[in-house]
């Protein structure tokens, strides 16, 4: 038996799919096409993804679909060294790898969100090209192979990074079907072919055959299929309009449309083969911030603004009268920041707590500063992988050891020696691994970041209703750090400690709860925050993790713990002292109104850290005020 | 000597896990059952105690993987080739429990090479993991939910197959591996992924018994066991087997059972009702229903058998977003339920 191939069992009959007819479109298009390369297939769990994937062996054409499974490792996907042959000769010889079986036929990858990046990386550039150079454990060697990379992902588990995203060809988005009537044949048919899959098959044979007719009359046909030449304006425009970037899109659109045409038997492609061509090509490859359907649009900032702008015109005036380091001097009794229409700290009132609701979550840009350890080391990926020291986490791959070896890649080293086995002397073991032989592991893990957030719980964030908005965008960072597998953790800050309502943990839905709750009112201590936040931090460099600190505060400290030292003053030279630990800090300003302090800016330059505006944080009103730029322009 | 297992006739009370877990050994392609609770309601005793209940089955005498003989299709690579050569001897034996232990490093759970084969004599030869360990029996994780992310990918993978493939250290082998995945949690650790969530066919939450008289036997039972393990399996053995035997004239009755339109139906209108994400719900459903009905010693499969079963299908689906609980209503689902398909 062939290695790496999808098994009979797993064939569910192409033409048994049931609904979802743009997806099943794409299918026989990519399958007719000798130039498209690539197709993912993205849905939800259980909308039958990985089914319809596996199902395109059925009407390939005599192709079998290769799988390439989460776990693999480079050198059998890319070609390392064949230990047996090798062995035998003293001559390097190559492992017949992943890519090669995978010539004339289908390389399947489920879950392709859950792979190495920087394997999906090469796999899609091999597929482009057709052709691979191999450059690894001493191997030099190039060959061609030409295959249809299939994957499959479930956007919820976290996607691919745009430039990959692109790489793919085609993309079609399967969803729930609702209609009843087609549930309940879909269901009829599955419980079919569980029941007995051999019978099921034969039922649909015919009909399988159909199909795989009309795709390989069509890869014939599509060689000589044209497009009218005023059409592929027609693409490019509507390429601009949805602000593709690059140009791979528009030539996946007309491949598309000519395998549409090819499967229709014609020999030109018209306006309808154009439209559904881009409905496959394109959706994937939009930049423009149309939000996805499900998602509904953020309540836009700038009226919050303006209503907050209000409000604070009446609180800040009485402010205006001095600088905050003055305020500051006259020692940490007198609310320097707060808004005066609060009481006095000593007031009870002062004390009176209250809880705001959740702030509407929204896209988050991408805030965590790169990875120091990861530039350094050229790695890809999403911004959790992060290259092992220690011996957790996948191994993706191996390397000649710096230092003591402690993580031994065995495999790999019984390869490195295998070349040199004529040479040396045996006792009684076929392989003699010497010293200079040793390869260690170079592991991935995705669960990188353990993001602390301190939340600045005080009355100055309360009575501008601002922390509304911070919950809601600490609710868009707890989903996007949910996707990228950190752990998390809360303390907020106020009164005249702080406190750890959520000890790091990987719950979001624990997390939710808390932020639900998290009360505001009082004077704000943020240097205690720092100190305390740095305690809850200190131990997860340890634990191989990467510590972040996400500051939520205005800056407007007014508590110190030492007496003689101005708030302030306490408050940045903390800082600075812990800019130096290795915790990588976002400070992410609350500061809101006319009147703006700065503090929060200060506190940032003190760590040495990124400084964001609360509002810098929702993608979608970025990209909404660029547009607006824009328009003006021309206008 | 093995100390023997509680026995699961012995486990007071927490009836819906019993049933779970029996209905996944009724038709293993339900899916498995994911135990959610605190420590100390009897989630691991149970799920061990399963092993004493399990039906026999036949695989290829030898193999590592546990191949099924009479699925020819499914042999492994090793069986296979034994095929070509002659024919292939079976045995049989137990269904298994099989743990995987939270510290499972990825190579033993896919498996790799042998490296000790490819030392002494240069020969590549496959080591089989946990994952071929598994098929044809329970898979069993204790905390799943701190399972590290990449075992959770292998475990994903292989489940939605029920093929492990290994493209690995110049290996590059597939197996059979089908498995039933009973994993237990306590949700105050932390959350599943909603990936692993959807691949349990079943769920139940486990609350410590209330009940005063209930607690008192649960410690009596414990303490007895504890103190004569042998003769305390003995006093249970023929309860014990009487769950067997009811499991296993349910299996033969499964052989025959089709469930009719009206159960689909129904099922789907749950779903729907619901709103639940894919289609595996309704799939699960309808499954879970024939095992019922086959457990009942029915060969009819009743929309009342759907709604039975819609507690332990239900619930772990219901969340659209990571941030919402999961909670299935079932008061209202009931109060639906009567509603759309009368009495109930």
């Amino acid at each position: 038996m062939a290695e790496g191939i999808l098994r009979d069992e797993l064939r569910y009959p192409f033409p048994a799919f049931v609904g979802n007819d743009l997806a099943r479109k794409a299918i026989m298009v990519a399958l007719s096409s000798a130039d498209i390369h690539s197709v993912l297939v993205c849905g939800a769990r259980g909308t039958g993804k990985s089914v319809l994937a596996r199902s395109m062996q059925s009407v390939s054409g005599g192709r079998v679909m290769v799988n390439l499974p989460v776990g693999c490792t480079e050198d059998q996907v890319f070609g390392g060294m064949d230990v047996e042959k090798t062995l035998g000769t003293g001559r390097k010889t190559m492992v017949r790898n992943v890519l090669q079986r995978a010539d004339g036929n289908i390389l399947f990858a489920d879950n392709v969100n859950l792979m190495s990046e920087h394997i999906v990386h090469q796999v899609l550039n091999a597929a482009e090209d057709g052709a691979y150079s191999v450059e690894r454990e001493g191997i030099s060697d190039s060959f061609d192979t030409r295959f249809l990379f299939v994957a499959t992902m479930d956007p919820e588990e976290g996607s691919l990074s745009d430039h990959l995203l692109d790489r793919f060809d085609i993309c079609v988005f399967l969803s729930t079907i609702d209609d009843e009537a087609l549930r309940t044949e879909l269901a009829i048919r599955r419980l079919r072919f569980d029941r007995s899959p051999s019978e099921f098959v034969k039922e649909y044979a015919g009909r399988t055959a159909d199909a795989e007719g009309s795709v390989t009359e069509a890869r014939k046909r599509a060689r000589f299929t044209r497009v009218p030449d005023g059409y592929c304006e027609a693409i490019s425009e509507v390429c601009n309009q949805l602000s593709v970037s690059g140009h791979r899109g528009d030539i996946s659109v007309m491949n598309a449309a000519c395998a549409l045409a090819a499967l229709d038997g014609r020999d030109t492609a018209n306006l309808d083969d154009l439209k559904v061509a881009a409905a496959i090509c394109l959706e994937h490859r939009r930049n423009d911030s149309s939000p996805p359907p499900q998602e509904r649009p953020p309540e836009p900032p700038p009226d919050e603004d303006d209503q907050e702008g209000s409000e604070d015109r009446d609180d800040d005036p009485p402010e205006n009268d001095g600088s905050p380091s003055e305020d500051d001097r006259e020692g940490d009794s007198e609310g320097d920041s707060e808004p005066p229409e609060l009481p006095p700290p000593e007031d009870p009132e002062d004390l009176r707590e209250q809880v705001f609701d959740v702030g509407d979550a929204f896209k988050v840009i991408d805030y965590m500063p790169k990875n120091e350890e990861k530039l350094e080391k050229g790695a890809s990926g999403r911004r959790s992988s992060s290259k092992r020291e220690d011996s957790s986490g996948r191994c993706i791959g191996y390397r000649i050891p710096r230092g003591k070896v402690t993580d031994v890649a065995l495999c790999a080293s019984i390869r490195a020696a295998a070349p040199y086995q004529v040479l040396r002397d045996h006792s009684e073991l076929a392989i003699v691994l010497r010293k200079e032989d040793l390869r260690e592991k170079v592991r991935e893990r995705r669960q990188g970041n353990d993001i602390l957030f301190l939340v600045d719980g005080s009355g100055s964030i309360g009575a501008q209703k601002r922390m509304v908005a911070v919950k809601g965008a600490i609710l868009s960072m707890l989903r996007d750090a949910y996707q990228k597998r950190d752990r998390i953790g809360m303390a907020v800050f106020r009164v005249d400690r702080c406190e750890e309502i959520l000890p790091l943990t990987k719950s979001t839905l624990k997390a939710y709860h808390v932020l639900q709750e998290i009360p505001t009112g009082g004077r704000t201590p943020l240097t205690q925050g720092l100190i305390k936040g740095h305690e809850i931090l200190k131990d997860s460099a340890k634990g191989g993790f990467h510590p972040v600190m996400v500051i939520l505060s205005d800056g407007r400290c007014n508590v110190s713990c030492t007496p003689g030292i101005t708030p302030v003053d306490e408050m940045l030279a903390t800082a600075g002292s812990l800019s130096r630990t290795g915790t990588r800090f976002i400070v992410i300003d609350t500061e809101a109104g006319r009147l703006r302090f700065g503090l929060a800016l200060e506190l940032c330059r003190a760590l040495n850290g990124t400084y964001l505006r609360l509002e810098d944080l929702n993608a979608e009103y970025i990209e909404r005020s660029v547009t607006m730029a824009m328009n003006d322009d021309r206008g | 000597m093995k100390r023997p297992t509680y026995p699961f006739a012995a486990i007071v009370g927490q009836e819906d896990m019993k049933e779970a877990l029996i209905l996944n050994t009724i038709n293993p392609l339900i899916g498995g059952v994911l135990i959610r609770g605190e420590k100390g309601t009897a989630k691991s005793t149970a799920v061990r105690a399963l092993a004493g209940l399990l039906p026999d089955r036949r695989v290829v005498t030898g193999c590592p993987c546990g191949c099924d003989p009479e699925r020819i299709g499914e042999l492994c690579p090793s069986c296979q080739e034994r095929l070509m050569q002659g024919e292939l001897p079976s045995t049989v034996c137990a269904m298994k429990v099989v743990e995987l232990p939270l510290s499972s490093t990825e190579d033993r759970v896919a498996g790799t090479l042998d490296i000790e084969s490819a030392i002494s004599t240069g020969k590549k030869r496959f080591e089989p993991g946990v994952l071929a360990k598994a098929n044809g029996n329970i898979l069993y994780v204790d905390e799943v939910n701190l399972l590290d992310d990449h075992i959770v990918d292998l475990l994903l993978d292989a489940a939605a197959m029920g093929v492990n493939y290994i493209e690995r250290e110049g290996i590059s082998y597939s197996h059979p591996s089908k498995f039933i995945l009973v994993g237990t949690m306590n949700p105050e650790e932390g959350d599943l992924r909603p990936q692993l969530l959807d691949r349990f066919g079943l769920m139940v939450d486990v609350v410590s018994e209330k009940d005063e008289e209930m607690r008192t036997s649960i410690v009596q039972r414990r303490m007895e066991f504890e103190k004569n393990p042998e003769g305390f399996c003995k006093d249970y053995k023929e309860q014990n087997d009487e769950i067997r035997e009811r499991i296993l004239a349910a299996r033969d009755i499964l052989r025959g059972i089709e469930a009719g339109k009206d159960v689909v139906r129904a099922a789907v209108k749950i779903s729907l009702h619901l709103g639940v994400d894919g289609h595996r719900a309704d799939l699960t459903l309808i499954k879970a229903a024939e095992a019922y009905a086959a457990l009942q010693g029915r060969k009819d499969v009743r929309p009342s058998d759907v709604t039975h079963v819609a507690k332990l299908v239900m619930p772990h689906r219901m969340r659209r977003n990571p941030f919402q609980d999961s909670s299935l209503d079932t008061g209202e689902l009931e109060a639906w339920l009567k509603e759309s398909f009368g009495t109930n």
